[in-house]
């Protein structure tokens, strides 16, 4: 008997897709999914990147159906205006480019806070979770602003807020 | 004795080019999903390319005193006839015959003089994603071996995009 091998279009990931609605409806301030909608030109078509650590495991079709799932249920009439929409994990989105601000720690040895201490606040602030520790990234500068704002307050001149890589956009 | 692969591609047409351009989207993503960026970029070029060439001689068969066959063969002399309008279309110079953003400028130019223009957020759009590819790709990358930056990457795969999304309106 042949095997036949054919090429799935992608399947939405059912609980995914309800998260992500919810995301859209009432999103939230900090935390995962970050829902970028990059718009193209001053046309009314967007590009969608769903950064979420959910996407582990999941192939990039069937991170494609959900989003666009999602965005079918929260409001139908935007969908045919979306030529990309992709989902990519925090790794990947930071190797990316996507995520190119950050809030760097510079804790120096005689600075009166731990580094745990540190790792709790940038954890509590949405931090995302790297083989590298925690990492505080954003789209841009005025998403980590408020962040950055806050987190001096509490821990004064131990914060930096860096754009790592140009904008070759 | 059969027919060898560089004797069977035939000339060009506009269903040959659309079909082309549809593989060579499909080459590029696969590509790019095994970490080749530079073959990806060129890759998504050469559909950008093919795709706004398919656009401009579709419309031209249609228009043109007496409308021609949508299976009318693309020659050489075809293409060099559509390019040596540049100066009556009011293009800055000639488009080269891998020049993106100028085959871009020549549809969006042809169109108007065809009293068949975009609406303006469109043409600016188009013009926008053709330049955007044009400032990053050429097809002296089939000569090199460059590391593109992640950004460069997703810049050029997002203009060809949305040229492949709008395709049916171009």
């Amino acid at each position: 008997m042949p095997v036949i091998h054919s090429r799935s279009a992608g399947a939405p990931a059912c609980e995914l897709v309800q998260e992500l609605v919810s995301e859209l409806k009432e999103p939230h301030e900090s935390g995962q999914p970050i829902i970028l909608r990059n718009a193209i030109g001053e046309s009314d078509a967007f590009n969608v990147y769903v950064i979420w650590d959910r996407w582990e495991g999941l192939s990039a079709p069937d991170r494609s159906a959900t989003i666009r799932e999602a965005f079918n249920n929260y409001d139908p009439s935007i969908t045919s205006k979306i030529p990309i929409a992709e989902g990519r994990t925090p790794a990947e989105a930071i190797s990316e480019g996507l995520l190119p601000v950050s809030i760097k720690p510079l804790l120096r040895r005689d600075d009166p806070y731990s580094t745990d201490e540190i790792r709790e606040a940038m954890k509590a602030a949405g931090a995302f979770e790297t083989p590298n520790g925690p990492q505080l990234r954003f789209a841009r500068i005025e998403d980590a602003e408020e962040i950055y704002r806050r987190l001096n307050k509490s821990f004064p001149a131990i914060f930096a807020l860096v754009v790592e890589e140009p904008r070759w956009e | 004795m059969p027919i060898l692969l560089a004797k069977r591609v035939g000339t060009d047409t506009v269903p040959k080019l659309e079909q082309a351009a549809d593989q060579r989207a499909q080459d590029a993503e696969a590509l790019m999903s095994q970490g080749h960026a530079l073959a990806a970029i060129y890759l998504f070029g050469y559909e950008a390319e093919t795709r706004i060439k398919v656009a401009y001689f579709r419309f031209f068969f249609k228009h043109v005193q007496p409308p021609l066959d949508p299976l009318t063969p693309i020659s050489h002399q075809l293409r060099n006839d559509a390019t040596s309008e540049w100066l009556t279309l009011g293009l800055s110079v000639r488009p080269g015959p891998h020049d993106i953003s100028g085959w871009a400028k020549l549809l969006i130019a042809k169109r108007r003089e065809k009293r068949a223009a975009y609406d303006r957020i469109f043409e600016q759009t188009f013009s926008e994603q053709a330049e955007r590819i044009s400032n990053r790709w050429s097809e002296v990358l089939r000569y090199r071996a460059n590391i593109p930056y992640a950004q460069e990457l997703r810049a050029v795969r997002e203009a060809v995009a949305w040229i492949r999304f709008r395709f049916h309106d171009l």
